[in-house]
């Protein structure tokens, strides 16, 4: 079997279902290679948020903010209803070291004109009146962000995508890649070779796997995230709350140390998705470790003791793609002509409209609308 | 509705000491040995529960713990899976009940 494209996204998640839309979207015949099915890996197991507050403040405030405007028009480009619903951000804060480095993120997002207010404890039930505010001092919060259903959202990227021309290939893992004089010419899978002059690598995590073919060493690394899934209940949760110890400064862990940092949110089902201890692993296991059930749990009934009569069904464990400075692997690789990277986000949904767009333009050498200068695959010397 | 031996060429039905349980404040037949899902059945009632957003009818589905669509309320405790879990004396089993927070 010998199929030409103009351009191969391998990886059908968030961002390669939005990237082979926009390329579709642009005229070229594209190709999808997905080693499982779609939204298999990271895609499947989050919570759907639209959020600003995860993000890396330094650089990349210019993306971020004219990702969120992408959402406006989002139903409509893609003519299906993909769960988007507003609600707000609640960082709660339980230090006084916490409040601090609080204190010094809504300055910094306000001065990139995102508005954020820090809420004493005796005022958080006004925002979130489920929450029992003792033990916290308060909370930083967000009121605008949002909220779209994971599944809907990259199912109606594919079915606009299909109807544009789009080739899928699952259960079709990338085995190698042709080269030839520094020229990316296809990619070898398990259903054979498929040629194209461009590939996009969107492989989240498991991009690393992939450099490794292609004798790169790109500066992208994965924590297992995970998390638990009560019965659905009325939509009585207003805002993704998480703890502010989010952004304390890591310390020097053991790789599989399980961290219960507390966030919650509820799905547009109305299940409560409840995690996230995560931990930094060396394989790609998805078992959830029997630690999490009782520490995640207890963090959250700490908080909501109103949740304490929930019965959890499931719970799921995907790994995440991060890199070391937070910001993501997005541009030409300047190692292979032909050869493109949009992984490693560090809050995934809120750019994935506006990642597709920039992968087309990439593609197509058309005019990108941000700066991608900080985000190169091979940015400081990681590539050898 | 349950099985009955109708004629002496069939073998014996053999099932465990009986059990009182209630389904929704009535007694309701059940053996030792059953699931509550079994009872149920066998009483006739086939509604388990109610979808949270729709309200759609619900039942005995897998049959093997795994889909989560036969959760009952047991002595109680909400989404118990019917399917998985036994009977036992004097067990309270309601069917419906919404969640109460």
């Amino acid at each position: 079997m010998k199929q030409t494209f103009d351009v191969i996204v391998v990886g059908a998640g968030y961002i390669g279902c939005s990237a082979a839309y926009h390329l579709c979207k642009a005229g070229l015949k594209t190709a999808l290679v997905e080693q499982g099915p779609p939204a298999a890996g990271a895609s499947r197991a989050n919570y759907g948020n639209i959020q600003i507050q995860d993000m890396e403040l330094e650089k990349s405030s210019d993306m971020i903010q004219l990702a969120r405007t992408r959402f406006a028009h989002l139903e409509e480009e893609l003519g299906n209803k993909v769960g988007l619903r507003q609600i707000s951000g609640l960082l709660t804060i339980e230090t006084e070291s916490q409040w601090k480095l609080m204190e010094t993120r809504r300055s910094t997002v306000s001065t990139c004109g995102i508005f954020s207010e820090l809420i004493p404890a005796e005022h958080l039930r006004e925002v979130e009146p489920l929450i029992d505010p003792s033990g916290l001092l308060g909370a930083l919060y967000h009121a605008h962000e949002g909220q779209v259903d994971p599944f809907k959202l990259i199912w109606s990227y594919l079915v606009a995508a299909r109807r544009l021309g789009l080739q899928e290939y699952y259960q079709t893992p990338v085995t190698g890649f042709a080269l030839n004089s520094g020229r990316i010419e296809g990619v070898q899978t398990s259903q054979g070779f498929l040629s194209a002059g461009c590939i996009v690598l969107c492989s989240g995590a498991y991009t690393a796997q992939l450099g490794q073919m292609l004798g790169c060493e790109w500066d992208i690394h994965y924590i297992l995230g995970q998390a638990l899934v009560t019965e659905p209940f009325d939509l009585l949760l207003r805002s993704h709350i998480a703890s502010a110890s989010f952004f304390e400064p890591a310390e020097n862990e053991e790789p599989g140390t399980v961290r219960a940092n507390f966030a919650i949110s509820q799905s547009p089902h109305g299940h409560l998705l409840m995690g996230e201890a995560m931990y930094e692993a060396y394989h790609f296991k998805r078992h959830v470790p029997f630690q999490s059930l009782s520490s995640v749990s207890a963090s959250v009934t700490n908080y909501f003791p109103v949740f304490s009569k929930l019965r959890i069904l499931r719970s799921w464990s995907a790994p995440v793609a991060h890199t070391a400075d937070s910001c993501p692997l997005l541009g030409p690789s300047s190692r292979y002509q032909g050869l493109f990277l949009a992984a490693g986000f560090r809050s995934t949904v809120i750019v994935t409209p506006l990642i597709g767009e920039t992968v087309a333009g990439l593609v197509t050498r058309g005019k990108l609308e941000f700066d991608i200068s900080n985000f190169l695959p091979e940015r400081n010397n990681y590539a050898h | 509705m349950r099985i009955k031996r109708s004629s002496s060429l069939l073998p014996e039905v053999r099932r465990g000491k009986p059990v009182n349980i209630n389904v929704d404040g009535k007694p309701v037949e059940a053996y030792e040995g059953e699931t509550v899902a079994a009872a149920l059945l066998s009483a006739g009632i086939h509604t388990f529960r109610l979808t949270q957003k729709h309200q759609h009818l619900r039942g005995l589905y897998c049959g093997m713990g795994i889909c989560y669509e036969c959760l009952v309320t047991v002595n109680g405790v909400h989404a118990v899976r019917a399917c998985v879990t036994q009977v036992a004396e004097g067990m309270q089993i309601e069917t419906c009940k919404e969640l109460e927070l």
